[in-house]
Parts: C-alpha cells; structure tokens; sequence
C-alpha cells in the first residue's frame, strides 16, 4: 500500500499549509489594487513557494539515482514527493490568479503542470491499488525485465516435456513403466492381428501433440501477450487438455498437465506485464514532463522577475 | 517426473545482472526524459533565433498597444537593474496624462491603475480600488476639502450629487416653468400643442430641426447640416462665412438651450403688428436700431398711417393675448395722441420698445430698470450646461428610456430653482459595482469619473520612428 498511516503527518500538514495559504489568498485577491497577479509580490512569494515544492518533489528522481547517499530515507522523500507535490498546485495555482495563461510561455507551462499533476495523482491510485491485484493475480509473478527471458524457459521447458510426450505415445521404451515394459515383452501377433501395444503407442495422437505444440502453444509462449491465442483463455485451455487427457493414457497425464501448468504460468506472466505497463506507464509522462517543466519553470521565474 | 517449481528453480530462471542493462520500459522513459525537455527548450531557443520574445509576455496586450506588442523594449526599458519594470516615464512618452488635482497627496503609477497584458480591453477602464486608494480616505495636501473624504465606490458611501443636497437651487436666471409647457393647452406656432422633452432637451449632434425653431435641413450634404435660420440671421455678419453651428452626430450631452432653437417659433419677438420681421435676440442695442429702422421704413412705405391711431394692427394681438399674463392691451396706453409724424413714428417706436422690454422680454428674462429713457438690462441667462463638472454622462447611452423615468418630477416643477437632476438613488437603480454579474449596467469609477483631467493635457513631440515601432528588438 502507498499511503497508508505513516503518511498523517504529512496529510496534516499539507491540508494545514493549504488552509494557510487559501487564508492568504482571498484577502488578497480581494483587495489587492490589481487583483491576484504573478507579478505582485504576494504573487511571487506564493510562485516561489510552489516552485519550491515542485523542485523538492523533481529532487525525488535524483535522489533515486544515487540510493547509497543518506539524505534522508527514501519513503520519506517519497512522501514528500506526493504531498508537497499535490500542494505546489494550488500554490501555483494561488501564484497566477487561477488563470491558466495568457501567454505561450505561461499557458505552456500551466499545462505541463496540469499534465503532471493528474499523472502524478492517477500514479499514486494506480500504485495504491495495481500492486494488490499483481498479489492476488499473479502468483507466479517474477521479475518484469526477465520476463522475455523467463517466457523463453518456458518454451524450451514445454519443448522438453511435449517431446517427452510424443516419444511416450509413440512407443518409446524409455517413456514405459516397469508393467508396460513386461507386457510389452509379452506382446506379439496371433492369427496374423497384431495386439495393442502394451506401450499405448497412439502415433495419431502423438501428431496431434506435436502439430498443437508447434502451431499454437510455442507460438504463444514466445509472443508478447496473448493476442488471438485460445491458449490466452483460462476456460478454453483446460477445455482442450481435457480433451487431451481423453485420448491420452493416464500415466502420461503428468506431462499435460505440466504444459497446461507452463500456459497458465504464461498467462500470469502476460497478466504481470499488462499491469505492470499500467502501473509505471504513467510515469513515460510524469517524467518527462516534469523535467521540462521544471526547464520552462526556470525560464519563466527568470524572464518574469525582470519583467 | 511432475513438473516441481521450487524457490531455487525460479531463482535460477532470473539474469542477476538485468538491471545493468536498460529494460525497454526504462530506455522509453530516459529517451523521453531527454527528448521532451530538448523539445520544450528547442521551442525557446527557436523562438529566440526568430526574435519572437512574445512567449515570455504576460499576455496579449491591449488594442492600443498592439503596434507596440512585439517591441518589448519600448515599454520595458531596462535601466541599471536587472529589471525592466515599466515605469511611469514609458507612458508618459507617449500619454502626456495630467495628474488628477494639484493638491492631491499621492500619485499613483500608471501601471498600478491601468493592467497592460490583459488582452483587447480598454485600459481606462480601472479598478475602484485604484481610486480608493486615495478616495476611501482622503487627504488635500493644503486647504480645504470640498469632497466627500470617504468614497469607495457607487453602491458603498458615494454622497448625493451636490446640486441635490439641502440648499441648493438651480442657478439659472431664465424663467421656465416645465409643468406650463407640458401641459396640453401650451399654444404652439399653429395652434395648441402638446410638448414633448425632446422638443426642447436633444443629445448636442442630433441631426434633426428643432420644432420650435425656424431651422431647414440641407439636403444635399452627405452629412445632413442643420443650420438654425434664426441662428444665421442673428449673426449676420457671419453669413459669408461656413455655418457656426453644425450638427453631425448625437453626442454625450444635451444641446444647450437658446432662444433661436427653442424659444423662437412659440415666443415671437414680433415688436409691431404692422411689420413681419421679428426683432433680433440677444443685444438690447441693436434690437432698438432694428426696431427704429423698420418703424421708419413702415411710415416711409405706407404714409398714409401717420393719420390712423397709434394702436393701428394693434386690435388681433390684444385679442390673442387677452387671457395671457401680461395681455397686450396692458401697455398699449400713451399719454398722448400723435401729431406729427415724427411723432407717430417716435410713439409707435415707444410702444414697440414698451412691448418689448416690459412685456416680451420679462416673459423670461429678469430685468434691471435703469433711466427711463435707457434700455433696460436683462440679466445675462445663466443655464447650466452641466451639473456635475466632475463626472460625466452619456445621454446618447441612456437613449432607451423615458425621460420621465429618471426625471421623475419634471412635469411639476414649476420654478426655475427647482433642480430636477436625477438622483445618484436612480443611478444606483440600474447601475452597480458588480455590474453584469448582477444583471445590472456597470456601476464602477471610471463609468462617471475620469482620472485625468484631459483638458489639462499638454501637447506632445512624438519620438518614435516607424522602423522604432516596428522592429522587434
């Protein structure tokens, strides 16, 4: 969980300093002989407050770069990211009047704000609530930048299993339990008829096998998520293993359900990195934006107090 | 063997070193870290180069402005600071504004009144809380203060208007009496009428001819000239000349009221039944040579009246005026019967004069009685042409209503000291300070009031050159 208890203090402090500075403002949008202005020095100090805020929160990313350097604990700081963050808007907001710009420059920068602001809030819900559902979802959650290499384990894993499968229904001794291995010694033909293997050998099926291993299940657990694979579909995969099963002779059950288990598992996995995209998505534009946020900030702090 | 996932299997699945090596997700998110800062920056920088330095305004400025807007420098000169705040001597370049009153104590910078970088707006328009910067608690640097020192705007402590206040009476010295020409038996050129407001009271400009006067339009000005013919016979040394008085468009206050105008068709200045031409308006001395000019012509002209009585043409008039105040009948009497023809002519020249000055004239103007020989003076006509010399008014804006309804008492004002000037109360009926957000007119300072007293303005040497203007530096 993101927030939790821990983050009263800070949720105190934030409501105290936005009660504060609402106090502030609405005498002074009132009575001010030119109204509320960026300009003004009331203005300025609400524009210097808020900036202050937003660098603190941009210094979150620098702290990040260098975790060895003690200044401070990192939940701290991210703490301090979200709330003084959350804060620096009205505080910009009391800055510019609650105009959104007149000017490109202004205009620009107030969107930029916005932008980063609504990332920033809809970031803090989905990591509120995604790391949950990963929990509850996907058990089988492993590391999401090893997660091509892990899908690729488990090609060669099921490779490994499917041909063990095939060979097991095509009559391979290896594949045979000490029971099939005596009848199978005892098998012959009478009559002219050749008896049933002993082995169970079923070359048919063992093509079936072969044929669904290749053309549905690598191509999916080599692929980037499910799309248009039945083996995507929880219900329709173990509806075809069952099918499986039918025609497979028990003892080589073990080994569908292992293929059925590594589908499942490549489900999981897809699941881990749709929701891990969404879980950090938003920060492809929290980020960039706010560095050039902070760059146009910049320039307009500088430009405005000349002006 | 069952497929077994066991802690160490897994563990054997992961690359230790992954993280050394920037996963897609992350290569996106420093790329883009990089390339839109660049972007944002390379948008300034382009700007730059183009020498565009409108991105950095604080907004589009006014439409006066506008020439100025991309030559930032010409307002914002940058002095030996940092800054380069615009000061009050980059307006003054332009504005040669003059200040409000010689005794005020504090001078307030142009920018703190009027907001530049506010968009097409007209920067007059000012907040009330400029003015009551200094109105809400007034001081005079020396003397006495003839202003209310308290005044923060029109719904909050704005006083009556002067004229209205205990005491004061309408200082004009013409006799009108608005509820005897309003009623409907007021007798008019031909006959009875009933007279509207307009009939006498227009905006200066409006390009009609006064009923009461003998005004003819020409017609074949682009721009319809109304030429009061009373106006231009009166000034007949003038007639060579282009016309004095020219109307062309309605204007903010009402034409100031003259006889010739008004007055003229209903209260004629005919001084003799016998003689057509009315007399002159306006200096006693020459209405007297007039007089005698066309007594004399008359006699000269039809001799054979010196043998009739003196009230000769007298007989309709008397009959017309019977019921007036001052009937004609009332000052037709002389002490002697003419013998000459000298003296005819000397007796109907006295008789003229009589009507004149005791009964014509007196009808509305207050007179001085001087030798009895001498022309007596009337008192010069005094007519406010406005009330309140310190803010102003826009009939032409008010056109949509009734005069009544804020007159609200004229039709019974009866003297000429009635002040019948609206109150601020009806003022305050339609307009006030939150304006359109009431659904009302806008009720602020600068609607009445102007800061600058513009008649005060001296001329100025322009400085700027067109390459100046236009350059973007």
């Amino acid at each position: 969980m993101l927030i939790d208890s821990t983050h009263r203090p800070w949720i105190i402090a934030t409501v105290v300093a936005l009660v504060l500075g609402t106090a502030f403002y609405i005498p002074y949008a009132l009575f001010s002989l030119k109204g509320p202005q960026g300009g003004s020095a009331t203005g300025i100090i609400y524009g210097s407050i808020g900036s202050a805020m937003m660098l603190f929160a941009g210094l979150l990313g620098v702290r990040k770069k260098f975790p060895v350097v003690r200044v401070g604990r990192a939940t701290t700081w991210m703490r301090g990211h979200i709330w003084l963050g959350l804060l620096s808007f009205p505080y910009i907001l009391f800055h510019s009047g609650f105009s959104l710009g007149t000017a490109p420059l202004t205009r620009t920068l107030m969107v930029l704000f916005i932008i980063v602001v609504a990332s920033g809030i809809v970031g803090a819900v989905l990591q509120e609530c995604i790391p949950r559902t990963i929990t509850s979802r996907v058990p089988l959650e492993t590391v999401y930048e090893q997660i091509d290499s892990v899908c690729k384990q488990l090609d060669e894993e099921a490779t490994t299993i499917a041909g063990e499968l095939c060979a097991a229904l095509e009559g391979n001794l290896e594949y045979a339990n000490q029971v099939q291995r005596s009848e199978a010694a005892a098998a012959g033909t009478m009559g002219g008829l050749t008896f049933a293997s002993a082995l169970n050998a079923d070359e048919e099926f063992a093509g079936t096998i072969r044929s669904f291993f290749e053309n549905e299940m690598r191509p999916y657990l080599l692929q980037d998520g499910g799309r248009g694979r039945v083996l995507a579909d929880k219900d329709r995969t173990s509806a075809m293993f069952q099918q499986f099963r039918i025609l497979c002779p028990e003892d080589l059950w073990p080994r569908l359900n292992d293929l059925e288990n590594i589908c499942e598992e490549k489900r999981q996995l897809d699941r881990q990195r749709l929701l891990h995209r969404i879980l950090h998505g938003w920060l492809l534009v929290h980020i960039p934006v706010s560095y050039a946020l902070l760059l146009l900030g910049a320039v307009h702090a500088v430009i405005a107090l000349r002006y | 063997m069952p497929r077994v996932r066991t802690a160490k299997k897994l563990a054997k699945r992961i690359n230790l070193q992954y993280f050394k090596e920037l996963h897609g997700f992350r290569r996106w998110r420093l790329w883009l870290s990089i390339a839109i800062p660049l972007l944002a920056g390379g948008w300034l920088l382009a700007e730059k180069v183009q020498g565009n330095r409108l991105v950095y305004s604080g907004g589009p400025v006014s439409s006066a402005h506008a020439v100025l807007g991309p030559n930032c420098n010409l307002c914002h000169v940058r002095g030996a600071s940092y800054s380069a705040k615009v000061e009050d001597k980059a307006c003054l370049a332009c504005h040669n504004a003059p200040v409000h009153q010689a005794r005020q104590t504090f001078t307030p910078a142009c920018s703190s009144c009027h907001l530049e970088h506010k968009g097409a707006v007209r920067m007059a328009v000012t907040k009330d809380a400029a003015c009551g910067q200094c109105h809400s608690d007034l001081h005079v640097k020396s003397g006495e203060m003839h202003y209310d020192p308290h005044v923060t705007g029109l719904d909050n402590k704005h006083p009556q208007f002067p004229p209205l206040r205990q005491g004061y009476k309408d200082p004009g010295t013409i006799n009108l009496n608005h509820h005897a020409h309003m009623q409907p038996t007021v007798r008019g050129p031909n006959g009875q009428v009933q007279m509207q407001c307009s009939d006498c009271h227009r905006p200066t400009g409006t390009n009609q001819p006064w009923p009461y006067s003998l005004a003819v339009v020409q017609p074949v000005s682009p721009k319809p000239v109304v030429l009061p013919a009373a106006e231009t016979q009166q000034q007949n040394e003038c007639e060579c000349s282009a016309p004095k008085f020219t109307e062309t468009f309605a204007g903010p206050y009402m034409a100031p009221i003259k006889y010739v105008n008004q007055c003229a068709a209903c209260h004629t200045l005919q001084f003799d039944p016998l003689i057509a031409d009315p007399a002159p308006h306006g200096d006693a001395a020459k209405t007297r040579i007039f007089v005698e000019e066309k007594i004399k012509q008359l006699v000269k002209d039809r001799p054979e009246l010196i043998h009739q009585p003196i009230t000769t043409g007298y007989k309709e008039q008397m009959e017309a005026t019977r019921n007036f105040l001052r009937p004609t009948r009332d000052y037709l009497t002389l002490p002697t019967q003419p013998t000459t023809p000298q003296n005819w002519v000397q007796q109907r020249i006295e008789l003229a004069e009589r009507l004149l000055w005791k009964k014509d004239c007196k009808v509305c103007h207050e007179q001085t009685t001087g030798e009895p020989d001498t022309i007596p003076t009337s008192v010069k006509a005094v007519i406010p042409a406005r009330w309140l010399p310190n803010a102003d008014f826009d009939h032409q804006a008010h056109r949509m209503m009734t005069c009544e309804s804020c007159h609200s008492h004229i039709s019974e004002s009866k003297l000429t000291s009635d002040v019948n000037l609206p109150g601020i109360e009806t003022c305050r009926r339609c307009h006030k300070e939150q304006g359109a957000m009431k659904h009302a007119a806008v009720g602020r300072c600068y609607e009445c009031h102007s800061y600058h007293d513009w008649r005060k303005e001296q001329p100025l040497k322009g400085k700027f050159d067109l390459t100046t203007l236009t350059s973007k530096k």
